[in-house]
């Protein structure tokens, strides 16, 4: 197998608050195959969108405690801001959660996507980029009038789309898509993360995909990852994890979606997450889990391998796996 | 769609003016006593002279100022010398017309606060952004913080200190006038460097005093700007820090700023009444002053006309280029 595009390897975030500080990504370890579609899931502040942020080194009163972020093999968490500042979008782009209030509303989209290629110092004249950006605009579904046009005058969904046109401007290797969709109605929703993932397989750049809806995320990608109080409690490819569970967050997670099959009263997870300030002694999740047992209140569980690539952080793993 | 948005500002600037006009009829009117009488019966007791006629002159005086009209045709006579830039005479100064007395001040005033309003605006928005800026390093932004403390002290304390320091203890500037004695005024040298020395001391504490205000407004906004999402992206787009503080930060925390001084602008017609005071400068802020203490009233009420009209231009002229500024305001109602 070749080099991965992102290996991130026990990645800690912590925020900095007067009663000390809160670990928001705790432990964390992933990596992405060039053109892996990668989803993260999770509830709030369970530190999907902090990782997010951590990868694009954008973090407001936090830091990266400790781990390594490694983008084309180059160890991010170490570069200087600058040559940070030279791989966003170049080779990482971000699309942004909130579509309706992300562009400057006083600029052109023009113009606002035209300062990505001159502050990447690429040198174009006016024309060429002028051509270029009204392809970009076309290859989301938007005519390329549109980069006349104020955001004010533009819909949610083609604001977002916009923003996806601007994530590939620079070809770049990874795009991380933070709730993408999150700010659009269903109907939109389908159609531009559709583009998103049409674009994405063209410019065969790795993506990954945070969310909290379980069914969107199954359509997009093809692996998943479940985070829960700062750790990724499960990773694997999306199908066995929806067939066959090994977390007991994430089955009870897949149940909690409403079914045709069967109808039943509405199942949510009872309790809230443990504080991050405070956190729980041993497994995260055992004040909540209907399997914990007297050993997940003291002893953290491992990340353990399953069959292949499915892991999972659980002391009763097989027993789910057999189930 | 913007000759309508035009047409509909215009329209209100119009009736703001009709409106203003008519209050400047009307208020005088509404006031106890009789200014003609008060003005005779004053003058009679400077001068000593005899009490007997003070009624008879008052009615001639009345029909001469066509003040025994009915209050309606007084009201068309006034629109009629106010199209006219006819404000009537001054009493403290007759036969001085007020529109002289206005026109011979304005210039001063005009060019003072006009120079100091724009470099306060300019000075105290940079120093708000700056301040606001979060890559700003930590010194720079303790001593812009520590300017704003002159935002609380009163230009006219800070017009009295320079005055104190730089006129009487130094003798670096003049103590006031607007301009050397003797100057032959043109387009010269002596002129040019003339105004600037008797202008540099009012200029100053003005400047000082205002520059905060610009600043805090400016700081205010810019750290609210700086949480939005358009930000982030770009932030995350790779942006050079100075591209982000200029056209993604400051462009979008100046809007309100543009308000603030048109209708600063707008106010400098009425000058700076201490400052111009205090330094004895021959403005407008000046004469209405005099003009308060003489119950000066026809003078008082043209400034004061002078004042309403001149805001609501310069509201017209902001309406005008808001959409240039603010996209979103384009004309169609909003």
């Amino acid at each position: 197998m070749s080099q991965p595009v992102l290996d991130v390897r026990d990645l800690i975030v912590e925020y900095k608050t007067p009663k000390g500080p809160a670990r928001a990504v705790n432990e964390v370890s992933f990596s992405l195959r060039a053109g892996e579609r990668f989803g993260l899931v999770g509830e709030s502040g369970s530190g999907k969108s902090t990782t997010v942020l951590a990868l694009m080194r954008m973090l407001r009163g936090g830091r990266i405690a400790a781990g390594e972020i490694r983008l084309n093999g180059v160890d991010l968490a170490q570069i200087s801001e600058p040559a940070m500042r030279r791989v966003r979008f170049a080779e990482m782009s971000l699309v942004p959660q909130g579509a309706m209030s992300s562009l400057n509303p006083v600029l052109r989209i023009g113009d606002q996507m035209a300062d990505i290629f001159e502050d990447h110092g690429v040198r174009r004249s006016a024309v060429e980029r002028e051509g270029r950006i009204e392809r970009l605009l076309e290859q989301v579904g938007l005519p390329g009038t549109v980069r006349w046009r104020f955001p004010h005058e533009l819909s949610g969904g083609m604001k977002q789309r916009v923003c996806i046109a601007m994530s590939i401007a620079l070809r770049p290797s990874l795009i991380l898509a933070d709730e993408p969709t999150s700010a659009l109605d269903v109907v939109v929703q389908k159609q531009v993360l559709g583009t998103l993932s049409r674009v994405q397989r063209e410019l065969g750049a790795a993506i990954i995909l945070i969310g909290h809806d379980m069914a969107l995320m199954a359509h997009f990608v093809s692996r998943i990852g479940v985070m829960y109080a700062g750790r990724l409690v499960e990773t694997g490819p999306v199908r066995k994890v929806f067939a066959a569970p090994r977390h007991p967050y994430t089955k009870m997670l897949i149940e909690a979606l409403p079914s045709f099959e069967k109808t039943a009263a509405f199942k949510g997870i009872p309790g809230v997450g443990p504080s991050l300030l405070d956190p729980l002694p041993g497994c995260p999740f055992h004040n909540r889990c209907p399997m914990a047992i007297e050993r997940c209140r003291t002893d953290p569980p491992a990340f353990r391998t399953g069959s292949e690539d499915h892991h999972a952080a659980c002391h009763r793993t097989e027993e789910l796996a057999d189930a | 769609m913007y000759a309508d948005y035009v047409a509909r500002r215009f329209g209100i600037m119009l009736l703001v003016i009709f409106l203003a006009v008519t209050i400047n009829f009307v208020i005088p009117r509404l006031a106890p006593g009789d200014p003609i009488e008060a003005q005779l019966n004053q003058l009679i007791a400077s001068g000593g002279g005899a009490a007997g006629d003070v009624q008879a002159m008052a009615a001639s005086y009345r029909a001469r100022f066509g003040l025994d009209q009915p209050l309606w045709h007084q009201y068309l006579a006034y629109w009629n010398s106010v199209l006219r830039f006819d404000l009537g005479f001054s009493l403290a100064n007759y036969p001085e017309r007020v529109s002289q007395a206005i026109l011979a001040g304005l210039p001063w005033t005009l060019g003072l606060l006009g120079f100091a309003t724009l470099v306060s605006f300019t000075l105290g928005t940079l120093l708000g952004g700056i301040v606001a800026w979060p890559r700003t390093p930590r010194f720079l932004r303790a001593a812009g913080s520590s300017l704003l403390v002159f935002s609380s002290i009163p230009y006219f304390l800070i017009g009295m200190i320079l005055l104190y320091l730089f006129a009487i203890v130094w003798r670096v500037f003049p103590a006031g006038g607007g301009i050397p004695f003797g100057t032959t005024v043109g387009l010269n040298w002596s002129t040019v460097s003339g105004l600037a020395w008797h202008g540099t001391l009012p200029a100053i504490s003005i400047v000082i005093a205002e520059i905060g205000a610009w600043a805090l407004g400016m700081r205010g906004m810019l750290v609210s700007v700086l949480g939005e999402d358009y930000i982030t992206l770009a932030e995350a787009k790779g942006l050079q820090n100075r591209r982000i503080f200029v056209w993604y930060g400051m462009r979008n925390a100046m809007l309100p700023q543009f308000t603030k001084l048109a209708l600063t602008l707008g106010h400098i017609v009425s000058g700076a009444i201490l400052v111009e005071v205090i330094f004895s400068y021959p403005g407008i802020g000046f004469r209405l002053y005099q003009a308060i203490q003489t119950n000066d009233y026809f003078v008082i009420q043209g400034i004061v006309l002078l004042l309403t009209i001149s805001i609501a231009v310069a509201m017209f002229i902001l309406d005008l280029i808001y959409p240039l500024i603010d996209p979103r305001i384009d004309g169609r109602g909003r």
